[in-house]
Parts: structure tokens; C-alpha cells; sequence
């Protein structure tokens, strides 16, 4: 994070309220801040570089337009993920009416040598990717957004106890995907070895 | 060291979860070790734990900030192009205020909008508009009160249809006697409706000349000029009146003559 040369850091709020004065150096300093929480989320919940770069975009720009309806009591980052969710709900239904290719696809009959390319993070998220959008919506922003669960279900708008099922049913799915495709950790060893 | 029982080893994984609380995993690895569902559960805990943890470290870098700049600058100038928001016309007042140079530079470029090409174009189209619409409601008023020419009145005909214009590509067509015969009828028609129109002018003028008022006889009494009513009065148009007639009957008699021979079907 590149924060304005010769300055201190700014909290968000003050951030905030200079981008709605309309201050471009404090825009440019909102986007370099939180780029990198948008574009992860759109970027796994999409699973195709491009296509995130163009939520996040678009994600970026109804948050200045809609920047004055933020209440200043509150914590930033979850209204910008709630957008930013929002957005990718919206992409996601929209590749669905047009198929999209994604980066990562499934092939059924992969064999053992294909696997043998694909780091633990890819295989990963490859099993994500197979996942429903709300599980996954979910694992995301708990585990990469590192949100506690009640953040998690304001921002799916569901109940607390929802997101804690949902978490733990998408935890089970991933780990039985990764184990059914031979993903094998050190973690193995090491609980072996104790 | 308390050996768990399958329930709670199960809630507390649980609450390690939700929490992102570390476990105790001696006490874990302990009862997984007698227990094989509760092996399973902690097998794909640890698998997850390493799994999240790289997949978090494998985030693609990214900067948006000049196209996201780009766009907002693109898109609040086609907006405010639209339709200038309070907001605009607030920044407007602020800007011209003496003093504030060091305004926000997004709320000087709405500004700016007001002269922008989107924007003076549409007042240009929308004044043309304006323009041409009273035009149409002029000619629609005037319409009614356009008297009826001299023409029209003698031969009951328009004058567009008495003298059609010459048509050039039959004088480069080879001359034959049909040819000449139509020209000459032509060139016949279009001096018939030139001498019309000269006639309907003069008619006109003299019609429109209004009676003046010519000084009195002896204008060095003021007074008595002033006090006069009686001042002698000539009207215009009726010493006009005999050069008008004569020019009319002149021409009323070739349009005849020129009518008779050249349009024998009127």
C-alpha cells in the first residue's frame, strides 16, 4: 500500500471525507488502498483476471457515486465488500446467461499427471470454483477477507448461524474435493508424525 | 492432559474455526488418534489449514487506480453533460468565488462541463429548433392574409403553372422543329410570368403608398399653421392611379395576346 508521500496515514473516515469534497489525490488513495480487498474478492469469486479487474472497476466507481450514503459510524470495508458482492453476484448471473471460459477449468478425466501442474492454492481454488455462489461468497470473505461471521452475514444479508453452516458445509465439500483428487499436504506427515 | 470426548472435540474444532482461535492440538491429535471420524475431521482441518493459508499467498497484483480515475473523470462529465446536478452549479459559485483557486479539481472539471462540445451542441440544436418552429408558426399566420395576385385573378391560374421553367437539357438535344417549338413556348410562358409579376409589384406599390400630408401654404406662421386644421391634403395614390391603369391595360393586353397564341388550350 502506497500511502501520500511526506504525509501520515490517513484513517478512513477522513479518507472518506475527502473523496466526497471531491479530492482526486484522496480518490486515487481510497482505490490504492482497497484495490487489493476488491479485486481479491472478485477475484475468486470470478476466477478469471479480467473479468475481475472489471468488477473491481466498476465496483470503485458506484463507490464514489454512492460514497455519501456510507454512515461514518460504521466500519468501511464491509460496505465497500457488500458492493463489491454484490457486483459479483450480478457478473456471475450474467456469465451464466453467456458462458464465459474461466481460468481454471474442471476436466473430469484429469489424470495424475495434470494434477502434478497444479499448486495446493490453484487446486484449491479449482475446488472452489465448483462450489455454489453463496458457499463460496461465503469462504471467501471469511477466509481471505478475514471478516468475522457476523460481518459475513450483514454483508450476505442472512443470519449469523447461516454463514457458520454454510462455512463449515464448504469447508467439508473443499476438503473432500481435495482429497479425492489426491492432494496431499505435509500436514499429513506431520499429524502422523504425532 | 483431559482426553476429549467426540462432542466436544467436535464443537471446539468448531469454535476454532469460527473464532480463527488456535487449538490445542496435542488434545486433538489425542483423541483423532482413537477416533476415526473425528480423525477425518482433523485431517481435513490441517489440510485446509495449509491449503487457505497458500492459496492466500497466491494473490495476482493489481492496480486500478488510473483506470478507475479515468473512468469516474469520463463518466461525471457524461452525466453532468446530461443534466448539471445542484451540486455542479453549487461548485460553479464556489469556483468563481475570488480566493478559492485551490478548489477540488473533480468539481472544477464539472465545471468545465458547461462548455463542453456535448453540451454546446445540444443548446445549438435546441436553439435552431426553436428557430425553425417560430418560422413555421409565422409562415402558418401569415398565409391567411397574402392577397391574390392580379394573375390570379385574371385567369384563375397559379403563377408556377403558367411559366414552367426552361428546361436546359432540351437545347442540348438535337434541334428539331417540336423541339424549337417548345422552347419557344417555354421561353414564352416564363416572360409571361416575369411581366405578371412585374405588374402585380407595381399594382402593389401603388395599392400601399399612403396618402401624405403636405405642408401648408404659408409656413412662416407657425402659430397660424398650428391652429389651422384645414391643411391640404393630396393623396398619392390617386395621381398614381392614371400611370397604374395604363401600365395595367399594356400589360393585360399582351398577356392576352401572348395567351391566346402561345396557350390556345386556356
Amino acid at each position: 500500500m502506497s500511502e501520500l508521500s511526506g504525509k501520515q496515514v490517513i484513517d478512513d473516515a477522513s479518507l472518506i471525507r475527502r473523496c466526497l469534497d471531491g479530492d482526486e489525490v484522496h480518490m486515487r488513495l481510497l482505490v490504492e488502498r482497497f484495490q487489493g480487498v476488491v479485486f481479491g474478492l472478485c477475484h475468486r469469486m470470478l476466477g478469471h483476471r479480467e473479468d475481475a479487474e472489471d468488477v473491481a472497476q466498476d465496483v470503485f466507481l458506484r463507490v464514489f457515486r454512492s460514497l455519501q450514503k456510507w454512515d461514518s459510524s460504521r466500519p468501511f470495508k464491509p460496505w465497500l465488500l457488500t458492493i463489491a458482492a454484490n457486483r459479483c453476484r450480478t457478473a456471475l448471473s450474467k456469465r451464466r446467461r453467456v458462458p464465459t471460459p474461466t481460468e481454471l477449468q474442471i476436466h473430469p478425466q484429469a489424470g495424475a499427471a495434470d494434477l502434478e501442474s497444479l499448486g495446493l492454492s490453484e487446486e484449491l481454488q479449482l475446488a472452489l470454483s465448483e462450489l455454489r455462489d453463496d458457499y463460496r461468497m461465503c469462504f471467501v470473505l471469511f477466509h481471505q477477507q478475514e471478516l468475522s461471521c457476523a460481518e459475513v452475514a450483514e454483508i450476505m444479508q442472512c443470519p449469523e448461524g447461516t454463514v457458520k453452516t454454510w462455512l463449515h458445509r464448504t469447508r467439508r465439500k473443499l476438503a473432500d474435493s481435495l482429497i479425492r483428487r489426491g492432494v496431499v499436504t505435509d500436514a499429513d506427515f506431520e499429524l502422523h508424525r504425532i | 492432559m483431559r482426553i476429549l470426548s467426540c462432542t466436544e472435540f467436535e464443537q471446539q474444532l468448531r469454535e476454532a474455526i469460527d473464532s480463527r482461535a488456535a487449538v490445542d492440538e496435542a488434545a486433538f491429535c489425542a483423541h483423532a488418534a482413537d477416533c476415526d471420524d473425528c480423525l477425518r475431521q482433523w485431517e481435513e482441518y490441517q489440510l485446509l489449514s495449509v491449503a487457505i493459508a497458500e492459496w492466500n499467498s497466491d494473490q495476482p497484483e493489481i492496480d486500478l487506480v488510473d483506470a478507475v480515475l479515468a473512468q469516474h473523470a469520463f463518466r461525471g462529465n457524461e452525466e453532468h453533460a446530461i443534466q448539471p446536478t445542484p451540486q455542479a452549479v453549487e461548485a460553479e459559485n464556489i469556483a468563481t468565488a475570488p480566493g478559492l483557486e485551490s478548489r477540488p479539481r473533480v468539481f472544477l472539471q464539472t465545471v468545465k462541463t458547461a462548455s463542453d462540445p456535448i453540451h454546446s451542441s445540444r443548446q445549438r440544436y435546441s436553439v435552431l429548433a426553436v428557430l425553425a418552429s417560430a418560422a413555421l408558426v409565422l409562415c402558418l399566420i401569415a398565409t391567411p392574409f397574402n392577397p391574390p395576385s392580379v394573375e390570379t385573378q385574371l385567369t384563375g391560374r397559379s403563377l408556377t403553372a403558367s411559366h414552367p421553367a426552361p428546361n436546359p437539357k432540351m437545347a442540348d438535344d438535337e434541334a428539331t422543329g417540336a423541339d424549337v417549338e417548345a422552347l419557344v413556348r417555354d421561353a414564352g410562358s416564363a416572360y409571361m410570368g416575369l411581366a405578371r409579376d412585374a405588374a402585380d409589384v407595381f399594382t402593389d406599390t401603388v395599392a400601399f403608398i399612403p396618402e401624405q400630408t403636405l405642408p401648408t401654404a404659408n409656413p412662416t406662421n407657425a402659430l397660424d399653421s398650428n391652429a389651422d386644421d384645414s391643411k391640404q391634403s393630396i393623396p398619392w395614390g390617386q395621381e398614381l392611379e392614371p400611370i397604374r391603369r395604363d401600365v395595367g391595360q399594356a400589360i393585360d393586353f399582351l398577356f392576352e395576346t401572348i395567351s391566346t397564341e402561345v396557350e390556345p388550350t386556356t
